[in-house]
């Protein structure tokens, strides 16, 4: 068990969890409230609640959890470790699961909930597959890109959701659940069937 | 003298590891060009240039890479496929030149992670760790923290992860780099024990390891073998044979040309 | 320096980042649609978008690559000797921050050539406004000036992402805030402008200055407080300093408008207008590419309204004085630079519409289903005009069509006697039988 735990450690696990933690809160403290999509429209007026944007602080957060500074020592590891990055998968979307659920105990609405839930698995999946295609230091990437343009250019003159903005879906929603799902595959299987750039092998933390 | 003949793949049971006819391109750079040599036993040396070749040459020891042509056995088996890779890797142990860490782990934890990397049943792992810190004499520092260890006691440790396994070939990628003289000293000897119980191959361009350490020596050169036979042997090609970190350099120049990667019968251009 | 700075550009990730965020503003840009779009024509707010995205979208996320970019001597253990170099740490500071920067620039220049080519296939002049662009690259140094010091003096892994969700939290704190004075600090200009605005020059550029400042200024901090690093000569740093304070205090002393960052056009001598019958309208000479169509809209308005009286005729486009203009002007939007002839015609109607004199309230009337009764008196004007409008219920609907159905003669008559009583502040006349 002892190596396991070096596992996550060595992944900085307990510090994204930690760092969940305090978004966690935030997202309690926001849990009634929508925030406004700015006007860079001009004509529209939509409101996204907070805890369907908050997922992406968490998928941040947790990409960071990415990085393994040992990948020299673990390229060439006698033990399959495909199963243990797998298994370190499932256990970030699980915490960011269970930190997204947090805000139901403030009262959040079911709705709500659910599109926080798609939205966290989603971006996990493009934190995971940021971090393969430019370096798990850049695991935020592909999430910050996402977001920002979704929630400022993502709703249409008739104020409803673009059809690409799946995070600002409705929490129903079956394409936007299907991209988040899709996402969080092809996440995956990018981190366990690649490994880490090479620019990435002697790095520090 | 003109350019040694290499014959050098050592047949049947006396090689350790054995890599035959092997190629690796980078892309448009050939690093090793149908590269023959055998391991035996004991402390063998890598000797050659920076871009030589030698840490290609140990990455294919190590199974991190397969040739683009060739071969590559090791412990008796061709390193392919999964399984039996991952099998031999529980056998080898590796330096790398350089490598990451945890800067909060401790000396002990790092080792443990390394030992479970290399498949150490958890049973033996505790007792293997705490003989791999005792040979590089780190077990007073078990507890330290990997950032507060010096350059030397890094390597220590490096060394350390790299035994853990009691492996029957250990590869050592410039193992004493960094260090100061004293240190140099005590890694010799480190490394000495080591070949005692294990075939250790040593990449290296500083000749005074070689001299003081090493059974036999592999010359590589712009992806080629130039030389390989004992260190008494490479001395001999020039002056008088004796063995020592001067014999050793002239050896190797003289392979050289006389200038770094330089073709034998270059010297003076 | 050139070849240093180059080498940088090559091997920092902004390289990688910068032309990502050009596709994505390219795509944005490329795929809006003229017809619907509030900015394709109008040169200044086409400025505007380009600012806009440049800072909110791409400056957020440039600054976190800036911020990676400079935590790497921690990663890659080079800040000892980075540290300890006879090239001080504002210079070393201000290289990373150049090479973010330069990237950044190439996209955003990128999109400026894009946006300006959608905007001159519809406008009839060539007159791209600047200084919205210029406040906006101003901007962007800031920000990436910003992700470098906190990359250098916090080198974590979590600060890079920190940084770019830091700047996006803000342009939204700003946004919720607008009295608060953030957004002259942190520019980013969301405004309409259209035809009748331009840009406050003074403050604009006040505000570059600033941000152009403080960027020098807030890139000296790490080598400020990081004691193995060489500090910044004083008359280097101090000068910088003093012109960002400056800058800030004009900014705080420059007083709060309803448009914060605009001023008014001036009233232009001979706008566009087109005339039918007795019906003008006019534009800004920024909406002259429009004038064909306003001159088929004006002729619908003016066959709609026929000879009635008591209708506003002289029509001008928002906030353009008419001047001495004999009998009653109205004001309408234009609110899409490509706005079609339908929706001018329904906003010239609209405008053409009697308002009830200042401090009059009408009341709900019977008749109305409840409504003020000058509703009753738009819905049946449109209603002859053939041109849509709101429906308020059965009753509102019933009213309605007692009056179209009536007799022209009877309908004109209680028109008119409509059209004085919303003027007269009085109760519109019994519906005809």
């Amino acid at each position: 068990m002892r190596p396991v735990v070096l596992f996550a450690r060595g992944r900085e696990l307990p510090r994204a969890v930690l760092c969940g933690a305090v978004v966690a809160l935030v997202a309690v403290a926001l849990a009634g409230r929508a925030l406004e999509v700015p006007d860079i429209r001009y004509l529209t007026d939509y409101s996204v609640p907070i805890a369907a944007v908050v997922p992406v602080a968490h998928a941040v957060v947790l990409g960071t959890a990415l990085f393994s500074p040992m990948a020299v020592l673990e390229e060439g590891a006698a033990r399959l470790l495909r199963w243990y990055e797998s298994l370190h998968v499932l256990l970030l979307t699980a915490v960011g699961l269970v930190w997204t659920a947090v805000p139901l105990l403030a009262g959040l609405p079911g709705h709500v909930f659910a599109s926080s839930v798609r939205n966290v698995v989603g971006f996990l999946g493009l934190a995971m597959i940021s971090a393969r295609l430019f370096g798990s230091g850049l695991a935020w990437l592909l999430p910050l890109v996402t977001v920002g343009p979704t929630l400022l250019l993502g709703v249409g003159p008739d104020n409803t959701p673009e059809f690409w903005a799946w995070p600002i879906q409705p929490g129903g929603n079956l394409g936007a659940t299907l991209v988040a799902a899709g996402l969080w595959v092809f996440g995956l299987a990018l981190v366990v069937c690649v490994g880490p750039r090479r620019s990435e092998r002697d790095e520090a933390l | 003298m003109g350019q040694v003949d290499v014959g050098g793949v050592l047949a049947g049971g006396d090689a350790v590891a054995v890599v035959e006819g092997a190629t690796v391109r980078y892309r448009t750079v050939v690093a090793l060009d149908r590269v023959s040599l055998g391991f035996p036993a004991g402390v063998t040396a890598l000797l050659g240039p920076n871009g030589a070749g030698k840490s290609t040459l140990l990455s294919l020891l190590s199974t991190a890479r397969t040739p683009n042509e060739g071969s590559v056995t090791l412990l008796g088996q061709q390193a392919g496929g999964r399984a039996r890779v991952r099998r031999l890797r529980e056998r080898i142990g590796v330096l790398p030149q350089s490598f990451g860490y945890h800067p909060r782990f401790t000396v002990e934890e790092f080792v443990t992670y390394a030992a479970w990397l290399r498949n150490v049943p958890a049973g033996d792992r505790a007792r293997r760790v705490a003989d791999a810190l005792a040979l590089v004499d780190m077990t007073a520092y078990r507890d330290r923290r990997m950032r507060e260890l010096s350059g030397g006691m890094l390597r220590r440790v490096g060394i350390a992860q790299a035994v853990v396994n009691q492996p029957e070939l250990v590869l050592l990628d410039e193992p004493t780099v960094g260090l100061d003289p004293a240190q140099r000293v005590g890694f010799r000897e480190l490394i000495e024990r080591l070949g005692e119980r294990s075939a250790v191959v040593l990449s290296t361009h500083l000749a005074e390891d070689v001299a003081h350490v090493c059974d036999r020596v592999s010359v590589l050169l712009a992806g080629r073998v130039r030389f390989t036979g004992t260190v008494g042997e490479l001395c001999a090609l020039v002056g008088d044979g004796k063995v020592d970190g001067g014999g050793v350099e002239a050896g190797y120049l003289h392979l050289a040309g006389g200038t770094d990667g330089a073709e034998p019968g270059e010297a003076g251009r | 320096m050139i070849r240093v700075l180059w080498s940088e550009m090559r091997r920092g990730e902004a390289g990688r980042v910068a032309p990502l965020m050009a596709l994505i503003g390219a795509l944005y840009l490329l795929l809006e649609d003229r017809a619907e779009s509030d900015w394709i024509g109008w040169w200044a707010d086409t400025s505007i978008v380009v600012q806009l995205f440049g800072v909110i979208v791409m400056g957020s996320v440039l600054a976190a690559t800036a911020c990676w970019t400079a935590s790497r001597g921690q990663r890659d253990r080079t800040r000892p000797w980075t540290d300890t170099a006879a090239r001080g740490g504002w210079s070393q500071a201000l290289l990373l921050w150049a090479s973010v920067w330069l990237w950044t620039l190439l996209a955003y220049v990128l999109h400026v050539v894009i946006a300006f080519g959608r905007t001159a296939g519809v406008s009839d002049e060539f007159a791209p406004v600047w200084e919205p662009l210029l406040l906006g690259a101003a901007m962007l140094a800031l920000q990436i000036a910003v992700g470098v010091v906190v990359g250098t003096l916090l080198p974590s892994r979590l600060m890079a992402p920190a940084v770019g969700a830091f700047w996006y939290a803000l342009f939204v704190a700003a946004a919720f805030a607008p009295g608060s004075g953030i957004g002259r600090f942190a520019p980013a200009v969301d405004e309409h402008w259209a035809g009748s605005l331009v840009p406050d020059t003074a403050l604009m550029l006040t505000s570059a200055t600033w941000c152009l400042a403080a960027t020098g200024a807030v890139l000296a901090v790490p080598a400020l407080a990081r004691r193995p690093v060489v500090s910044p000569r004083r008359w280097g740093v101090i000068p910088v300093a003093v012109v960002a304070l400056g800058a800030a205090a004009a900014l705080v002393a420059l007083p709060e408008k309803a448009t914060p960052w605009a001023a008014a056009a001036l009233q232009p001598d001979d706008p566009p207008c087109a005339t039918t019958g007795r019906t003008t309208a006019c534009l800004w000479p920024a909406n002259r590419h429009l004038l064909p169509r306003l001159e088929r809209a004006v002729a619908d308005v003016d066959a709609a309204l026929g000879p009635l009286e008591g209708f506003n005729r002289r029509l001008n486009e928002q906030w353009l004085d008419p001047g001495r203009v004999a009998g009653e002007s109205g004001e309408f939007a234009v609110m899409t630079p490509d706005v079609g002839v339908r929706r001018l015609s329904r906003d010239l109607l609209a405008a053409a519409m009697p308002r009830p004199p200042e401090g009059c309230e009408r009341e709900g009337s019977k008749a109305a289903g409840g409504l003020p009764d000058d509703f009753l008196l738009v819905a049946v004007v449109h209603h002859r005009a053939e041109a849509p409008y709101d429906y308020y219920g059965e009753e509102f609907a019933a009213a309605v069509e007692k009056v179209v159905t009536a007799p022209r003669a009877e309908q004109d008559a209680w028109i008119g006697k409509a059209v004085e009583s919303v003027r007269g502040c009085r109760p519109l006349p019994g519906l005809p039988r």
